[in-house]
């Protein structure tokens, strides 16, 4: 039984290497890696976001998502408050 | 003497060693031109003197707020013998990544691994021999609660401070590095660079730093060196997509080498203690509530705990009025004193135990980590008055008093958003205010007085809320800012620190006390005895009564309310300090009652107290709304929307109440 789960976990993992969606579409209790962020995010939130650990290649914990409201995220165990706008433009992949 | 600069992420405890390590010599004053506090303090370890200089809490040396600016020049400018990083072990990765930035800036470190009963209690494991060899810094171990490691700290600080700086252990990649080394030939040929460190400046240049860019502009090498960088960057455009995110990629890359085998974590994460309150307190439904039973905690705490304490204060300056009237001749200076200082005063210091109950329900509410989940759950209703979550901590504060509240929206990135959380704060009523809606309250509204000054905030929150909106249309800013913010682990606060806190907040209110409110009342007694024994009326202060009374006519407030309105304008404490004066009661607050009582009906009494809700709260804001925005334009623009909304909204009231058969 045990044997026959792993191909469908690695079969999962590899589907969502594709799937690049806004982190604010994430669910609660996902852990999502970043990809990147959005064109339209400015340059200096980029320097505030990379700043604070939020840097593409991350994983993050989605602890909570008052969708469509503010995201709490774990990060390199810290909580990290982040805005609805700002969680829209952030790109991550995303598994449960 | 050895200067030494303390850094560190926000929450890391850096404030708690600054006290630990300096004790009661601290001095607190301003940075130069902005008005974020310069706390400085000093210790004598081994016989050599210490200063250290408290810079704001930062994450990053790159420049994007006040905060980041003045821990940056800091270092920069002034050039610290040592810089000691406070770092939280338990988040060891994410507080690298400051250490690193002030190793490349060329600042000889100190680090504190703050924190590590936390870190041990969580079953992380640091060898701390190794990490230091591999960083090539000093790393002490410390509790700062419980004063571990100070005394190690002050050694390394001195054994630091006494030798010279070793080459940092931190190379980038190859590819960085050498665009790294090629901009810094051109930046070290600009003589006016000469006294930064030309690595340091290249990075920053990719890193698309304004400040320095724009420090760059001003020399004349200008264009040589941007040429320089954008040459620099085409090269490097086929490697990386965005160079900031690069350069931050190989600093979180080379602490992750680091901590590999120093750092261990335990592989499965427990549920900690934040897991679970976060579970509640920031509930989708459920948080709101709770928020709302905190601040109505808040409240009846204030009010009822210092209830004693006020009847207390209001008793023993009663007490010393009658004993100076009896005492001391002439009459004049007996009245002088009783009257004009020792009442006077006695009405503003009567709410001295509220005003500190309140910054120290605040502080918990602050110290405990609690504030910035309330940002987290108010963070959607801000977002509907086009801001965001930060604005809701100046907000809150404003309540305890708004010069505190206005310096708090430093922490907001955006300008625009900035400038509207300060423009409609006064309008959060702050409890210098409170006196007047208790003396106004409980004679005309007795039994209803609980429900009768909570409209009056109620009001104060609305109004709030009508002219955010009114000011983002004017100011046209669109959608709200990014909204980004750390939440900090619960954390039972210590005593000490809420003292220092409430301490802090409330002595503003003291000096004030001291300083305008004793000054202007004092001044309205002088007013209002010239000429001596006249009728009060017939004084100079019944003569500028009179002069302004007419505005409030269709109020129905007499000449004594305007002048106490007149002179409220300089603080609203002295509204109901000059109403004793004027009344001439003297002793206390309970025996304006009678006078006032027949003065006005109960519906021009609610209008008083919402014109004194919104009318510019005392100078001292006025000052903070000028330091902060930085433009008189809008501190003029500030004051007189608030005079004008009082104006109106006192006359719909009396409109209102009229026509529903209050009047």
């Amino acid at each position: 039984m045990k044997v026959e789960q792993i191909p469908k976990v690695v079969e999962a993992t590899d589907n969502q290497k594709e799937a690049r969606i806004p982190l604010s579409f994430c669910r609660e209790g996902d852990v999502c890696t970043i990809l990147g962020f959005e064109q339209r995010v400015g340059r200096r939130f980029i320097q505030k976001l990379t700043s604070m650990g939020l840097v593409p290649g991350v994983e993050i914990l989605v602890v909570r998502n008052n969708f469509p409201g503010p995201l709490i995220v774990e990060v390199k165990s810290t909580r990290i408050v982040l805005g609805h706008g700002m969680a829209n433009r952030i790109l991550v992949s995303s598994k449960r | 003497m050895v200067v030494v600069g303390l850094v560190g992420n926000p929450n890391v405890g850096k404030s708690v060693i600054f006290n630990n390590l300096t004790g009661a010599h601290q001095k607190v004053g301003n940075w130069p031109g902005v008005t974020v506090e310069k706390k400085e303090g000093e210790c004598t370890h081994k016989g050599t003197k210490i200063k250290i200089v408290d810079l704001p809490g930062i994450y990053s040396l790159t420049a994007n707020s006040i905060d980041e600016l003045i821990a940056r020049d800091f270092i920069i400018e002034e050039k610290p013998d040592v810089v000691v990083d406070i770092v939280d072990s338990t988040n060891l990765e994410r507080n690298l990544y400051l250490v690193l930035q002030l190793l490349e800036l060329g600042a000889k470190v100190v680090v504190a691994l703050n924190m590590m009963d936390l870190a041990e209690y969580n079953g992380i494991k640091i060898d701390i021999n190794e990490l230091e060899r591999r960083l090539g810094i000093r790393i002490i171990p410390t509790v700062a609660t419980k004063k571990i490691g100070m005394k190690a700290l002050c050694d390394a600080i001195l054994e630091v401070a006494r030798h010279d700086k070793e080459e940092s252990k931190f190379a980038y990649p190859k590819d960085l590095e050498n665009a790294f080394s090629e901009i810094a030939v051109t930046v070290k040929e600009a003589p006016e660079l000469r006294k930064y460190n030309p690595r340091w400046l290249s990075i920053k240049l990719l890193e698309e730093d304004r400040e320095i860019i724009e420090k760059i502009r001003k020399t004349k090498d200008a264009e040589r060196i941007f040429k320089t960088v954008e040459r620099v960057k085409e090269k490097l455009s086929s490697r990386y997509d965005d160079l900031i995110i690069a350069i931050a990629d190989a600093r979180y890359e080379f602490i992750s080498k680091i901590l590999k085998g120093v750092m261990v974590k335990p592989r499965k994460k427990e549920l900690t203690l934040t897991d679970m309150l976060d579970e509640v307190f920031t509930h989708k439904y459920l948080g709101i509530p709770i928020f709302l039973v905190f601040m109505w905690t808040v409240f009846q705490f204030t009010f009822t705990v210092a209830a004693p304490f006020s009847d207390a204060i209001d008793l023993a300056f009663a007490i010393s009025a009658d004993f100076v009237r009896s005492t001391i001749t002439p009459a004049w200076v007996a009245s002088l004193i009783a009257d004009g200082i020792i009442s006077g005063l006695g009405f503003v210091l009567v709410f001295v135990p509220n005003i500190f109950f309140l910054f120290l329900a605040l502080a918990i509410l602050e110290d405990s980590g609690y504030m910035s989940r309330a940002a987290f759950i108010m963070d959607k209703l801000m977002y509907k008055l086009g801001l965001h979550g930060k604005s809701f901590i100046p907000m809150i504060m404003g309540f305890g008093c708004n010069v505190p509240a206005i310096m708090a929206t430093r922490t907001i990135e955006s300008e625009k958003d900035r400038l509207v959380t300060i423009l409609v704060n006064p309008l959060m009523s702050c409890s210098a205010r409170f006196p007047v809606y208790v003396l106004f309250g409980s004679i005309f509204f007795s039994y209803y007085v609980v429900p009768v000054i909570y409209s009056i905030y109620l009001l104060g929150i609305v109004l709030a809320i009508l002219m955010a909106l009114l000011f983002r249309r004017i100011l046209a800013t669109g959608k709200p800012s990014p909204f980004v913010m750390e939440m900090p682990p619960y954390l039972i606060p210590s005593a000490k620190s809420l003292v220092i806190h409430m301490w802090e907040r409330g002595s503003m209110f003291l000096k004030k006390a001291g300083t305008f409110i004793v000054s202007g009342l004092l001044l309205i007694w002088v007013l209002s005895n010239i000429p001596w024994g006249a009728d009060i009326g017939d004084t100079l202060i019944g003569a500028l009564g009179h002069a302004i009374q007419p505005i409030f006519a269709p109020f129905g407030w007499d000449w004594r309310i305007a002048v106490a309105l007149f002179f409220g304008f300089i603080a609203k404490e002295i509204v109901v300090g000059s109403l004793g004066i004027l009344y001439n009661t003297g002793e206390d607050v309970t025996s304006l009652k009678a006078p006032i009582e027949n003065a006005m009906t109960p519906l021009s009494a609610y209008a008083l107290m919402a014109f004194v809700l919104i009318y510019t709260p005392c100078i001292a804001t006025v000052g903070a709304i000028k330091q902060e925005t930085g433009s008189w334009k809008w501190t003029v623009i500030a004051i007189a929307y608030e005079l004008l909304l009082a104006y109106v909204i006192a006359f719909l009231i009396i409109a209102i109440g009229t026509f529903l058969g209050f009047g």
